[in-house]
């Protein structure tokens, strides 16, 4: 029996064949493969690029179900490095795409190795700066008011 | 928007970065300021920060005088390096400067530490500087006296204070509990005590709920717990091992949401150490033996001493030692099912100190709004 396909159209227009299992893993794709059987689903706020990304995890994260059961392609352990070193080959600003895709999509362990890539991303800057800097964010505070959040987090006590 | 992505976002990426960047992500906006000190971005940090980061792990040693310490190891990348240590001052001195401070206890929850003291007791968030002050009765006993601080939902503080029938003045068994937010006490009636705690005193708290090892008259043990909905002790189960009160026993909380004991026993050194999982009703799983006949015993019994632990990032265990011989308090990290490194804790020579573990967080005390330093001023002069 052949695996049922599904269409998803990204925001250029580029349509992808998935299988139906693999997009399965994005909650909205479920709901609307079951509301729209036979329609080609357009991803309008998505690039091909992070469209493409996004179904490269959903591959290597699709549960087989060979009427046996459970049984994930990969071993959890393996599944945990190819995830670490798939966020580690996106640059910042794919990453916040993709981080946007996997919650518009609702996937949700693909929002948890990305929210985790931006979070180790700011914990090895060395200060304020460089993370503004990474992330392109406006300065919105005086230096006197720096300077009071400081007092008052000198850690210890 | 800071990095222009919708506010529950930059939470759920804000509430993964450790402790330590605190102070620079508060500097980087207003937005990051404002989300981090959110309530809601605290409790996510907190459920992070306890299952998967032990770095933070500190003990804290309240020497029966003014000193309070926190003291921790450094994570290190390699396992042989020499331990180092991290101490910090906890010291009440700088919250009320004029009076000397004797703090006989400090027991732990979720990042806020609660000091007894005479006629009073301290709620405190290390980290955050935010403390209140709550009066009670002044009999305090170090032997009879257990305290404890949890919740039934995240705002609600409770201190939990009792003693029970079987103590050592023959005073009647009381439970008491207190509304953090409100500071009024309740006598909590009608219970009858079949049990007895056993030695050391070591309660702790886990999701809100205080446990500590409890003594049946026929000398089983077993965890106790005190359910603040019921208002009623609930014991859990009977410990995984026979208790014999010349080895060193202790309860800890393991990964930030498991029981754990250990069992020393006092003739081979061997410890074991069961886990069990706060819901699921499955028997404990013994999760670690360390039997090398080299290691010392980790307390002396009789006394009111007892040990705390933890697992590092590699899993290997941290435990303290209280050597009664030099009476001083280390520190000792497992290396592997041969080996054991030794730290001194503690600079002063400290006679069996009481010990906590502590992981800091940013729980807000309730009732305490950050922003407000007036009201800091007003409670040290009241105090003073």
């Amino acid at each position: 029996m052949s695996k049922k396909m599904i269409v998803l159209k990204s925001s250029e227009g580029v349509s992808f064949v998935v299988e139906e299992a693999v997009a399965r893993q994005s909650k909205i794709i479920s709901f609307l493969v079951e509301e729209f059987p036979d329609r080609e689903l357009p991803l309008t706020n998505m690039t091909s690029e992070i469209l493409r990304k996004t179904i490269e995890y959903c591959k290597k994260h699709v549960v087989e179900d060979d009427g046996g059961g459970d049984s994930s392609s990969s071993s959890s352990g393996d599944l945990k490095e190819w995830d670490v070193k798939f966020v580690a080959e996106i640059d910042q600003p794919r990453l916040m795409d993709l981080l946007m895709a996997a919650n518009y999509l609702d996937i949700p362990s693909l929002l948890d190795v990305t929210c985790q890539k931006v979070a180790d991303t700011i914990a090895a800057c060395n200060d304020e700066k460089e993370i503004r800097a990474t992330f392109n964010i406006e300065n919105d505070f005086t230096e006197e008011e720096v300077e009071a959040i400081r007092m008052e987090n000198q850690y210890p006590i | 928007m800071a990095l222009k992505l919708p506010y529950d976002l930059e939470e759920e990426i804000l509430s993964r970065v450790p402790w330590k960047s605190l102070a620079t992500l508060r500097c980087v906006c207003k937005l990051w300021n404002s989300l981090i000190l959110e309530e809601r971005l605290n409790k996510k940090n907190l459920s992070f920060h306890m299952h998967s980061y032990s770095g933070e792990h500190r003990f804290v040693i309240t020497d029966r005088g003014p000193n309070i310490s926190a003291v921790g190891i450094e994570e290190q990348k390699n396992v042989v390096d020499p331990l180092s240590l991290i101490v910090q001052d906890f010291t009440l001195v700088r919250v009320r400067p004029c009076e000397p401070i004797k703090v006989y206890k400090t027991v732990h929850c979720d990042g806020l530490l609660l000091c007894v003291m005479d006629n009073q007791l301290l709620v405190r968030n290390p980290l955050l500087k935010e403390t209140t002050w709550i009066k009670c009765g002044s009999d305090f006993h170090q032997l009879d006296d257990a305290y404890s601080l949890g919740y039934l939902s995240h705002c609600d503080y409770k201190i939990l204070r009792f003693r029970c029938a079987s103590n050592s003045r023959n005073k009647p068994s009381r439970v008491e509990v207190c509304e953090v937010a409100f500071k009024t006490w309740k006598v909590i009636d009608n219970i009858s005590f079949d049990w007895f705690l056993s030695v050391p005193l070591s309660i702790l708290s886990l999701r809100g709920t205080p446990y500590c090892i409890g003594l049946r008259e026929d000398h089983t043990a077993f965890v106790q717990s005190y359910d603040f909905y019921k208002e009623r002790f609930q014991p859990i189960d009977d410990l995984p091992f026979t208790y014999d009160e010349m080895n060193p026993i202790a309860l800890e909380i393991y990964k930030g949401d498991r029981l754990s004991v250990l069992e020393q026993c006092h003739k081979t050194r061997k410890i074991c150490i069961w886990v069990k999982h706060w819901l699921m009703l499955t028997s404990r799983t013994k999760l670690l033996v360390v039997d090398i006949p080299e290691f010392p015993l980790l307390y002396p019994r009789r006394t009111l001493l007892s040990t705390n632990y933890y697992f590092d990032k590699n899993n290997r265990l941290v435990i303290t030692f209280n050597d009664s011989g030099r009476k001083r308090l280390s520190i000792i990290r497992v290396i592997n099912d041969k080996e054991f490194q030794v730290i001194k804790a503690d600079e002063s020579e400290c006679r069996f100190p009481f010990l906590c573990s502590y992981v800091p967080s940013l729980l807000r005390i309730p009732g305490f709004s950050k922003q407000d330093t007036s009201r800091i001023h007003w409670r040290k002069r009241r105090f003073n």
